[in-house]
């Protein structure tokens, strides 16, 4: 029957026969819910449907309650949502995974790393370029030249090392050779100036032209590239990569002016007169002195000014003998230049030891290897003078202290050890700052960086946006930079269309406590490392040093990832709840049940760590299935789904239908395709057919670019398990799949075998079927 | 002359096997017999033989064993009234307080006789109900103003009549047998002292409502209320009083049983149907309510087992006798398990509108070693904890329920300052975490989490905040909670930090247990001018952290100390000091 009920003020229409949280949601309102699906017995477990209703003095589920005439019903309020908030925060603290891998969430830029990494490890470099291309627009020259935070994060070192990610980023890159041009939005006829061509420039003007912004771009020197270009010598990041990379930019329309320098050639407020914002990524281009006596002298050079000078193709006369000093990339990027452009005896000094270095590990060893000299535990206490140029340094010599704010251990001088080297050149590589000119009239912080809103990357005047190494905490890494540019583009864009929107970073499940016992059945592998030049052969020129991987080499490293990100994550209805009503750990937390996941069946993952307690698989397989595969174990806290007598999901009565992966309303059960890896991915939906028998059932195939994702019955019914897994047999770009093999398989499936639903025989046939891909059986 | 021994669980478990055989030889060739009685009460006083006088006096002797009966016994069976073991005048004033409804037949009658029963008025009231209709017991119940003693406290006759509204054919009586509360033993005395009086009741709500069926819900941890349910359904079934066309009335009633598999929240109506329907024990939504959708999905009406014991007495006596007893709100009488620091524990039956005061000490006695009473756990694990401030709380359902803790089955633990509160409500905590069915989120995971931070707390890692959180937590899981367990589950916690939020302040800004019974909150210590050198403590203490001279006073190093107690128990000289919260001196 038809009554007539008042939801938050709005008359509607309710159907008696169904509960009340059907009737809502059918009208649109967004009651949140994690238990209910429609067809299925009323569970009232996540109790997050609650409403306020006029006949009841509490909130009450509205699933449970049936509509009557004149009801009147609030969906939001404070009290309600204060609720949802209690128990919401109750299931995260019960709920352990990583929504995103520890990879994504260490890149600055927030590189799907897990997506890249899988699509390459599917052969599926197409696809991986384009998913790359969505965060980064420099993907060539910063999968040479990234410290790779990503790695450093990387679980996989907990078994024996990182994934090679930052290389396998330069492999797509390289493979796709800047064919793909990014799509743009309409123009929106907005325009904006950026001021500097460095990372952070190139990639708010990327990220800008691709919302549909006309961005021009000013740029003191006569390239783009900013300190890629002019900070990093040619051996580690050839310069036709870069200018290949800036080419696609210009594809986009950004217009570039050369030689127009901040301060001389314009000004901002001369920008903010013609363009609707302006961003600036001046960098810091000064060398920090050494700060001893006599550090000016002739003799004595800035680390970036050498290296620019360099890699502008000049042959400064270093003598035989050249000290760098400083532990940081700069240094070591001086220190091989210099070895590269004949210096005999190429010193880096650093006050602390080898271990303290920031520079990166694998740098320092291709420097060592290449002849380099290091003097730990010494810094300059001033420099010797010839003839009114340097001559030397005199060293103090140091001891390790206590640890200091970085963690680091601080050098402390050993009063009296001093010692006398000597030097022909002196290079400074310990910093860099920011120069200022122009940038009068806008607030600068302490260290003399311009000051910017770290959410809006809005500066003290409005619609003048910066980052980069001249913002704030002044120079990082060039990802960074390009994080930095991103998210200021983003900003700029909420700015634009009239509402300034500060870039956040949105709230996400992290696992903590990941340990070594975490990882169940991995293989060890080992890593692939990225094939380098010989050093005698590479210390006399500047070619590349490291060599892109062959599509072998990247396939096996790729296949080495964990994917240690939640495969439910465009799926999960969790997620979203959590981040609506601001659930987190620090409200409520406390001790986690463990679980080892149950990855028996060849099509379903079971991950009991995630898994809330909907009852959904339970109750689906029962009610909708009939086969009772799951039950509920235990009771209080340690209450979990599990087969009968806890025996994996492949021995139980399952029969791979994969209805239960549907229904889970989190990462708990996911589904497992034949691919090498099952990356998450936002993926888009078409509608099919299933070849497999004469039914033709339709189903939604969910893909990415050319990757196939999943294959679901349409409108969430049920299927059998060979049109739910069999589909991606065929169908996906799998590399490693031949033609022949391609045709048995859909042979195999549509000819001389025959399953239906309910038949266990139907996963045995996938298991022949594996190993006829695999070659094994043929 | 009638001798009646109390052979209830808890009788047996004090004895009462080995009294029996040592008595039965003296009433070899005698006239007189020996009988098994359910448990009458005094349970503080177990083993214990009722001697009723050929003039019907009554005299109690008690904690009785082989020895003292069997001289007992001969004496009286030469007609003497020995004053051996003889209750008090005191003593019985735990039993002339009391008013006996439910528990009208316990300890009088044998429980394994049909015949017995009957001699005590039982089936009179059916036999006379069959004879009118079904609304008609409706009316006497609705008269009598009776409420559900399983805990909530729902008009009987309402739930009755709603079950008997409800279109259909076929609908079922339940028997909530699953009595779970951890202190609560009213329903099983009832069962093993006068099973017969439940059946009754069922059997006149069967009537009522027109079921053709009683579903007897039993904890298989009750085996001798299994046993003698079973034995009585059998009499019923050889009397004729069960079956089709009762007494040809038309009316036909069997019952089945069925034992619960351990399962607290199977006490939850909801949960109790889905297991008697072989399905895992979890609650469902309400509604559909029973009365319209329970057992096998028919009409069901669900009662607890004191409930159905009053009926009968009700139908035999009229609705007005009953409502006569108790309070305008709460009428009739309550039974109480009485447990904790009281100097007289056991069952006590007693109008409503008595206070906790008139119960705990004019009836009970009062507090062992007349130490200071510190309050009262009402409800169990549901329940609350009213302060001492509130001992003259009239224990009816409004007066309860405005104290923030439920009447629920009849569980009364008596607290004395030795208890610490938080440390009581960690205890109600853990059973309630560990008990939930794990449906709902804020029962499976909300009671764990409050759980962990009253661990916190009597660990000493308390902090300021936690305060809050459980107070938070706590009435987001009364809120949010699927069923009755989940709902009331905070209540322990809530009750006492409303009434004793001094003891949590103390362990958590003073790290310093009031009660010196948190473990990691106490320290011992040996008093030098008391201590005699005896070396008892130090030969007992389990971690070695007692050291000293033959005769000379020990000391106890706190770093080794587990602060298990031994000592203190040990020492026979009161030399053990245990401090919390001082800074240590010694």
């Amino acid at each position: 029957m038809i009554v007539n009920i008042k939801v938050d003020g709005k008359a509607i229409k309710a159907d008696d026969n169904k509960n009340l949280l059907l009737n809502l949601l059918d009208n649109g309102f967004d009651v949140p819910n994690l238990c209910y699906n429609e067809g299925m017995d009323i569970y009232g477990g996540c109790g997050l449907c609650i409403v306020e209703i006029s006949t009841f003095p509490r909130p009450i589920r509205s699933c449970a309650v049936t509509p009557t005439e004149g009801l009147e019903v609030v969906t939001e309020s404070e009290k309600l949502a204060a609720g949802r908030k209690t128990a919401l925060s109750l299931i995260l603290s019960d709920h352990q995974g990583d929504c995103k891998a520890p990879c994504r969430n260490a890149c600055p830029a927030n590189q799907d790393c897990q997506g890249y990494v899988g699509l390459i490890a599917n052969g599926d470099y197409k696809s991986a370029i384009r998913l790359i291309k969505q965060d980064n627009p420099l993907p060539a020259s910063i999968g040479r030249v990234c410290p790779h935070p990503c790695e450093d994060a990387c679980r996989r070192q907990l078994l024996e090392a990182p994934v090679s990610i930052c290389s396998l980023k330069r492999f797509a890159a390289d493979t796709d050779a800047f064919d793909y041009i990014p799509e743009c939005e309409a123009p929106t006829g907005k325009r904006v100036a950026v001021v500097g061509a460095g990372p952070a420039g190139l990639s708010a003007a990327y990220f800008l032209a691709r919302r549909g912004h006309a961005v021009e771009v000013f740029e003191a020197m006569p390239l783009a590239g900013g300190m890629l270009r002019y900070g990093i010598p040619a051996y580690r990041l050839p310069k036709d990569v870069l200018e290949n990379e800036v080419s696609v930019i210009k594809k986009l329309g950004v217009k570039f002016n050369f030689n127009s320098s901040l301060g001389k050639d314009f000004t901002v407020d001369s920008l903010k007169e013609k363009y609707d914002a302006v961003f600036i990524a001046v960098g810091a281009w000064l060398s920090s002195p050494l700060g001893c006596e006599n550090d000016a002298l002739e003799g004595v050079l800035g680390g970036i000014d050498f290296l620019r000078e360099v890699s502008r193709g000049g042959k400064p006369d270093i003598g035989k003998r050249v000290a760098v000093v400083g532990g940081g990339n700069t240094a070591i990027d001086a220190v091989r230049t210099a070895v590269r452009l004949g210096a005999d005896e190429v010193s880096l000094i650093y006050r602390r030891t080898r271990g303290e270095m920031p520079a990166e590990e694998a740098e320092v060893e291709e420097a060592q290897q290449e002849g380099v000299r290091f003097i730990f535990l010494s810094a300059p206490a001033s420099v010797l003078e010839n003839n009114g140029r340097a001559a030397g340094l005199r060293l103090q010599r140091m001891r390790l202290g206590e640890p200091d704010a970085s963690g680091r251990r601080s050098p402390v001088p050993i009063e009296g050890a001093l010692e006398d080297m000597e030097f022909d050149t002196i290079i400074s590589a310990i910093g860099q700052r920011v120069n200022s000119r122009g940038l009068e009239g806008m607030e600068l912080t302490k260290k003399r960086t311009l000051l910017c809103d770290e959410g809006t990357y809005m500066t003290s005047l409005e619609g003048v946006f910066a980052a980069g190494d001249a913002v704030n905490k002044g120079p990082g890494i060039a990802v960074a930079a390009i994080a930095g540019g991103k998210n200021a583009a983003a900003a700029i864009d909420s700015y634009l269309n009239g509402c300034l929107a500060p870039v956040e970073k949105p709230f996400l499940v992290e696992r903590k406590d990941f340990t070594a016992e975490d990882i169940y059945d991995a293989q060890e592998k080992q890593r692939v490392s990225v094939p380098v030049t010989d050093a005698e052969a590479r210390r006399h020129n500047f070619s590349e040093v490291a060599r892109t991987f062959t599509a072998d080499e990247a396939r096996a490293e790729a296949s080495r990832c964990l994917e240690c990100g939640c495969g439910a994550y465009y799926d999960c209805k969790l997620l979203p709840l959590l981040r609506k009503y601001d659930a987190n750990e620090a409200h409520i937390s406390g001790k986690q049940r463990k679980n080892i996941p149950d990855n028996s069946n060849p099509f379903i993952w079971r991950d009991n760590n995630k898994c809330i307690l909907c009852g959904l698989c339970i109750r689906s397989c029962k009610e909708k299935i009939g086969v009772e595969a799951l039950g509920f174990d235990g009771r209080g806290f340690t209450t979990s789904a599990e087969c009968a007598f806890h025996t994996p999901l492949a021995s139980s009565s399952c029969i791979s239908c994969g209805y239960c992966v549907q229904v889970c309303p989190t990462g708990a059960l996911q589904e497992k395709h034949p691919f090498v890896k099952n990356p998450p991915l936002a993926s888009v939906k078409t509608v099919v057919k299933c070849p497999y028998c004469e039914r033709h059932c339709e189903f939604e195939r969910y893909s990415y670019c050319d990757s196939a994702i999943k294959y679901l019955p349409v409108s969430q019914q049920q299927s059998c398990s060979v049109g739910r897994f069999g589909q991606s047999f065929i169908s996906n770009a799998r590399a490693d799949y031949t033609a022949q093999q391609k045709a048995a398989v859909h042979k195999a499936l549509t000819g001389d075998l025959k399953y239906f639903a309910g038949e266990k025989s139907a996963l045995e046939s996938f298991e022949s079927l594996e190993k006829l891909l695999s070659g094994k059986d043929k | 002359m009638r001798f009646l021994l109390g052979y209830g669980s808890c009788g047996i478990a004090a004895g009462a096997e080995g009294v029996y055989s040592a008595v039965e030889k003296l009433f070899e060739g005698s006239s007189h017999v020996l009988e098994k009685v359910g448990c009458n009460g005094l349970c503080f006083a177990e083993p214990l033989m009722q001697f009723i006088s050929d003039s019907g006096e009554s005299v109690y002797y008690g904690r009785l064993n082989a020895e003292s009966a069997k001289s007992v016994v001969g004496a009286l069976l030469k007609g003497e009234t020995p004053e051996q073991n003889r209750l008090t005048a005191e003593e019985m004033s735990f039993l002339t307080g009391q008013t006996r409804i439910a528990l009208r037949n316990c300890g009088l009658i044998n429980p394994e006789s049909l015949a017995s029963y009957e001699a005590a008025g039982g089936y009179t009231a059916l036999r006379n109900a069959l004879k009118g209709t079904p609304a008609q017991v409706i009316e006497q119940v609705n008269i009598s103003g009776l409420r559900g003693r399983g805990g909530a406290g729902f008009p009987t006759w309402r739930k009755w009549q709603a079950a008997a509204d409800a279109p259909g054919d076929e609908k079922y009586i339940v028997c909530n047998a699953d009595e779970g509360d951890p202190g609560a033993f009213m329903d099983r005395s009832v069962l093993e002292g006068d099973p017969h009086s439940v059946l009754e009741g069922m059997m006149l709500a069967g009537y009522a409502i027109g079921a053709c069926e009683g579903l007897l819900y039993v904890r298989a941890e009750y085996p001798l209320a299994v046993r003698r349910l079973h034995i009585a359904i059998e009499q019923l079934r050889e009397a004729g009083l069960i079956g089709k066309n009762i007494l040809g009335s038309g009316f036909s009633f069997d019952f089945k049983m069925m034992k619960g598999a351990g399962a607290f929240v199977c006490g939850e109506e909801t949960a109790l149907l889905a297991s008697l329907g072989g399905n895992r024990g979890m609650p469902v939504t309400k509604p559909p309510f029973p009365a319209q959708k329970g057992y096998r999905q028919k009409p069901t009406n669900i009662n607890n087992v004191e409930t159905f014991a009053n009926v009968p007495w009700i139908i035999g006596n009229g609705g007005e006798k009953f409502a006569a007893l108790g309070t305008p709100d709460s009428k009739g009488t309550k039974v109480f398990a009485l447990a904790g620091r009281v100097k007289r524990g056991g069952l006590v039956e007693v109008p409503m509108g008595l206070t906790l005061r008139d119960i705990v000490f004019k009836i009970c006695g009062g507090i062992i070693d007349d130490k200071p009473i510190k309050g009262v756990q009402i409800g169990g694990p549901s329940g609350g904890c009213l302060p001492k401030r509130l001992l003259d709380t009239p224990i009816d359902y409004k007066s309860i329920g405005a104290t923030g803790a439920i009447m629920g089955s009849g569980g009364l633990v008596v607290m004395d300052t030795s208890t610490c509160m938080v440390d009581m409500a960690r205890f109600f905590m853990d059973f309630t975490s560990k008990e939930s069915c794990g449906k709902c989120v804020p029962c499976r995971i909300g009671t764990t989490r409050m759980k962990e931070i009253l661990d916190k707390i009597v660990s000493g890692e308390g902090e300021p905040e936690d305060i809050e959180r459980l107070r938070t937590l706590g009435e987001g899981i009364k809120s949010g909670a699927l069923c009755g367990l989940g709902n009331s589950a905070p209540n322990p916690v809530l009750t006492t930090l409303r009434c004793f939020p001094e003891e949590y302040e103390a362990h958590i800004n003073e790290k310093r247990c009031p009660a010196l019974k948190c473990r990691a909150l106490v320290k011992y210590r040996i008093a030098s001018e008391k201590c005699r050198g005896c070396t008892l403590c130090a030969k007992n203490c389990p971690s070695g952290a007692i050291s000293g001279e033959v005769k000379k006073s020990h000391i106890i190093d706190s770093g080794k100390c587990i602060a298990c107690g031994e000592c203190f128990s040990r020492c026979k000289f009161g030399a053990i000091e245990i401090f919390s919260g001082e800074v240590e001196s010694k």
